[in-house]
């Protein structure tokens, strides 16, 4: 009896420390992330004391698609059948590669897939591309591809060249084929609605900045990591920027941006190219503002990255060094394994980061998004202009739930891909 | 064998490291670099590190006003303070005073744009005349003498029209010697379309058919700034004497244009023949704080009082009329003691200070970001410490909800926030700047991180010793764990002090706003002037770089003890 009341007043304890942490979540975290859903089903022009509840259409709206040449499903279907036809002869060239020098039983079906594809179905691709009969055969044709091949593992050493000959073929898939896709939906779609052109400009961003963003961060930890000397001043320089404010730091790019006195074009003119307008080209938008985020962020990640690396224990190395493995096999074989799961992270974390891509734009384009035509309307900047500017609590609140769930899919979409893949350190 | 290669690699990782250095703190050097500078630096291609502004002395390009428009400065043109400036003291002279000289000051040489003028240190002008040496000027001039000038070159009468209808108009002045001489200046030399504008003067002449053979001679004239000098008429003269001896066809013509020179020549000898003192050496003057009246430190005798206004310089003469400064040059140089130039060198960062309220700002940045690290170490410790050493049913899901909403950006919620805080009236408040911000998900998972590498048994042990929990965590934990509750401090004061949407949603007065919102509006309110912005943008962020970079070791280690895996 004592002991059961003691523990309950362990229990009580144990909750006390929660308390005020908790509150503050529950109060300006939970809670809202909850009305914020509610109110995404609600019209709030007039006055958020008399919104009209409206169910789904401010979804409708956000995702509206005006007048488009073909249905999406049309546009699903080209760019299906383009993906599979890539994705095959992929797959192939890839499981050939991988088995080349052996003698393979998968080696003939391998070599006879691209040639099957090559020969009955590439040229019907061009004229039928939206069949339903091909269609069907494409997915017979990639099941069987994957069954022959699903026990390589080209994809782990060859990735960054598999999805390159991917794109390429898609390309070319693209150009033989009718000029109907996804994308170009997408991008037809975009031009009438601005919340689909945020989701452009952002993934615009996204694709920019974080490959980059990882690419120059982890460059940078192991830098710090593996310099003999110095190595404090170099933490301390590749660290400043993260400490500036975004504002100030955008500032200061808009300065150096600048076309006529800009910094940026008088290091350009030295290899002799002609001045750019950086601030004042739609195309540009979303580049500049990369370059200035990647900046500004790859200390901070190189510095995760430092950590990660002091945590991979020495005597892999010194392994390694007896059985004579030169630097890039250490890397290749000990490190970039070994370091997957801050690798993880700090995908996962940059993503998030990057998707909030907000002030930058904000202070470089003095309040606009972007020069003109929307360039830089990122998904943030959507929300910002339609809950501050336009007063629509419940579009805002729809346009943010979009934007968590596209984080939400992504987020989830790198843990079951790497998964298998993140080798832990015990 | 092994040796080279190593070092051959080390090498290219100091290589990759500098270019990588210099990528990162370049453009925060550039920045402070271009802080200093001065407006017209800042706008000059190709930009360069350098500034006038660090220098003891300047040289500033400076032009005497000879116009008669120019020197009659209007007084409505001016700006009240310096017109009472020049009313309150100098009683006796007029603006329009002949005897007040104008210099117009462009900038400082060497870089384009009108420069503004430090308000400080020691300016020493140097009037020169058409050889560099110092200018002459007239103490005792002669009534008859002039008389005798005025009515030789109104007795000429083959003159071209334009010059014949001059001299007309200018004989309403010759009881005034000094209004002739001006007017005199301003129609032939310095006013709008003078007579001897080189461009006008030399094409009229090549229109004459009477001189198509000089062509040749003439049209090198063409080469050159300003109007035609003394020497250059003097020269053309020549030619047109020349013209004439060879008899042509149109000789009234070319008479007419030898005239018009010799009139001018005739005009000019007995000016500058009228110049019998020597200034000595440049006349030196100071400015005086908060005033548009500078001090004369050497006026070499002649010089009375002087003020300044805008971009001009005005200098009144006693006794000398500044007539005799009219075809003269000037050269302008400034000079700073060391407390000057260190006023120069921090002049934007002055005017910018002053030019928002940055003082409120950075109170509130300092108010709101300690007062939110603050409470986000008591809260997130009490969290973590609950999560790490307490055992309570549901702590792990508890722990993974608290978790969760790392993955959901703020800006996902800023409708929903804003509406809660405004129902709790906390707009325009510190409380919607702080509360919200007092407890961090992430700094929670970093110190649980760490408090699970205290043994339990510790805990155990001072159980048994009878300590509370409460003590045990701030005696023992706590101090156990000092990296990562730096990080933790040091990752919630950053985000505080730069946070901005939130900032900018939350408040909407100067009063609550913080250093990003302020220095935004900063931007917005006083346009493109770079130099005052970069300062703006250093001193809004280098208390929290310096404090970042000393503390710098504790983030890299608090990390590395909390072992994100």
């Amino acid at each position: 009896m004592v002991k059961s009341l003691n523990r309950k007043r362990n229990y009580i304890i144990g909750y006390l420390y929660l308390i005020p942490a908790l509150v503050i979540f529950i109060l300006f975290t939970y809670w809202p992330a909850i009305y914020s859903f509610y109110l995404s089903f609600f019209n709030t022009t007039t006055s958020v004391g008399h919104a009209i509840f409206v169910g789904l259409s401010n979804y409708a709206y956000l995702f509206r698609t005006g007048e488009i040449p073909y249905s999406p499903f049309t546009a699903f279907e080209y760019s299906f059948i383009r993906f599979s036809f890539a994705f095959i002869i992929s797959v192939a060239i890839f499981g050939w590669i991988e088995k080349g020098g052996k003698n393979s039983k998968n080696l003939i079906p391998l070599l006879i897939i691209p040639i099957f594809a090559l020969v009955f179905v590439y040229p019907s691709l061009s004229t039928l591309g939206g069949n339903l009969y091909i269609f069907i055969l494409w997915i017979a044709l990639g099941l069987l591809t994957y069954f022959f091949t699903r026990k390589m593992e080209f994809y782990k050493f060859h990735t960054v060249l598999f999805l390159l000959s991917l794109l390429g073929l898609y390309i070319a898939a693209f150009y033989i084929g009718r000029r109907i896709d996804l994308y170009l939906l997408f991008f037809k779609i975009a031009q009438n609605n601005s919340f689909i052109m945020s989701i452009w400009n952002t993934f615009y961003f996204v694709i920019i900045d974080v490959p980059l963003t990882i690419v120059i961060s982890l460059a940078a930890g192991l830098l710090m990591k593996n310099l003999p000397f110095f190595k404090a001043f170099f933490r301390t320089a590749f660290f400043a920027p993260y400490v500036a404010s975004i504002v100030a730091v955008s500032l200061l790019w808009l300065w150096m941006f600048n076309y006529h006195y800009g910094i940026f074009n008088y290091i350009l003119s030295w290899f002799g190219i002609s001045p750019i307008n950086w601030l004042n080209s739609a195309s540009l938008t979303m580049p500049t503002v990369a370059i200035l985020s990647i900046w500004e962020y790859f200390g901070y990640y190189g510095l995760i990255f430092l950590s990660g690396l002091q945590n991979i224990d020495q005597e892999y190395y010194e392994a390694a060094e007896i059985e004579g493995a030169n630097s890039f096999q250490r890397f290749v074989y000990i490190t970039w394994p070994l370091l997957s799961p801050i690798t993880f992270f700090v995908m996962v974390v940059s993503l998030i980061n990057a998707f909030q891509v907000f002030t930058q734009v904000y202070v470089l384009y003095n309040q606009m998004p972007g020069p003109y035509a929307n360039s830089g309307l990122t998904m943030v900047f959507y929300i910002y202009n339609t809950f501050y500017n336009e007063q629509q609590m419940g579009l805002a609140s729809a346009a943010a739930y979009v934007l968590l769930g596209i984080i939400m899919v992504l987020t989830l979409i790198q843990f079951k891909t790497t998964e298998k893949r993140v080798e832990y350190n015990i | 064998m092994k040796k080279p290669r190593k070092k051959l690699l080390y090498f290219f990782y100091y290589a990759a490291a500098v270019i990588l250095a210099i990528f990162a703190i370049g453009p925060l050097i550039w920045m402070v670099d271009t802080s200093f500078k001065t407006n017209s630096e800042v706008l000059s291609y190709p930009p360069s590190w350098g500034t006038i502004n660090a220098l003891p002395s300047r040289t500033l390009t400076a032009d005497i006003i000879k116009t008669r428009a120019g020197q009659n400065a209007n007084p409505s043109t001016l700006s009240l303070e310096a017109l009472l400036g020049s009313l309150s003291t100098t009683q006796t002279t007029t603006l329009a005073s002949p005897n007040t000289l104008a210099i117009h000051v462009l900038g400082a040489s060497g870089y384009r744009g009108t420069g503004t003028m430090p308000r400080r240190g020691i300016l020493s002008i140097k009037l020169l005349d058409e050889n560099g040496n110092f200018a002459s000027y007239s103490t005792s001039f002669s009534t008859p003498e002039f008389n005798l000038a005025v009515a030789k070159i109104s007795s000429v009468s083959t003159l071209t029209n334009n010059v014949k209808g001059i001299i007309s108009s200018l004989s309403q002045y010759t009881s005034d010697p000094q209004e002739y001489i001006l007017n005199f200046y301003d129609d032939f030399m310095y006013g709008n379309n003078p007579v001897f504008s080189r461009i006008d003067f030399i094409s009229n002449l090549l229109g004459v058919k009477g001189l198509s053979k000089f062509q040749d001679e003439i049209t090198p004239f063409k080469k050159g700034i300003g109007p035609l000098s003394a020497v250059e008429l003097n020269e053309l003269a020549g030619i047109l004497q020349n013209a004439l001896e060879a008899q042509p066809m149109d000789r009234i013509e070319i008479e007419k244009y030898l005239n018009d020179i010799k009139i001018y020549l005739e005009f000019n000898d007995f000016y500058q023949s009228q110049k019998n003192h020597k200034l000595s050496g440049p006349i030196k003057l100071a400015f005086i704080p908060n005033s548009n009246q500078l001090k004369v430190i050497d006026g070499q005798s002649i010089v009375k009082s002087a003020y300044t206004s805008g971009d001009q310089i005005y200098i009144t003469f006693k006794n000398v009329s500044f007539v005799w400064f009219l075809n003269d040059s000037v050269s302008l140089t400034a000079h700073y003691n060391f407390w000057e130039v260190l006023e120069n060198f921090f002049d934007n960062y002055v005017s910018a200070w002053n030019s928002a309220p940055f003082g409120i700002y950075y109170f509130n940045s300092i108010f709101v970001a300690v007062a939110t690290t603050f409470l986000n170490i008591i809260f997130d410790v009490m969290m973590a410490f609950a999560f790490s050493k307490l055992n309570f049913p549901g702590r792990d899901k508890i722990f993974i909800a608290v978790i969760a909403t790392m993955m959901i950006p703020y800006q996902v919620l800023l409708v929903a926030d804003y509406l809660i805080i405004h129902s709790f009236g906390w707009i325009n408040t510190y409380y919607a700047l702080i509360i919200p911000w007092s407890a961090t998900a992430f700094v929670v998972f970093l110190m649980r991180q760490s408090f699970n590498s205290i043994p339990n048994d510790l805990y155990d042990a001072a159980k048994i010793d009878g300590a509370s929990s409460w003590r045990f965590l701030w005696t023992i934990a706590v101090p156990l764990s000092m990296p990562v509750i730096i990080t933790g401090a040091l990752l919630t004061f950053l985000g505080s002090w730069n946070s901005f949407l939130w900032v900018l949603i939350m408040t909407d007065t100067t009063n609550m706003r913080t250093l990003p919102v302020g220095l935004q509006n900063f931007i917005i309110n006083s346009g493109a002037i770079f130099n005052q912005l970069m300062a703006a943008a250093t001193f809004t962020m280098i208390p929290v770089v310096i404090a970042f970079l000393f503390f710098q070791k504790y983030f890299v280690s608090g990390f590395f003890r909390s072992g994100i895996k």
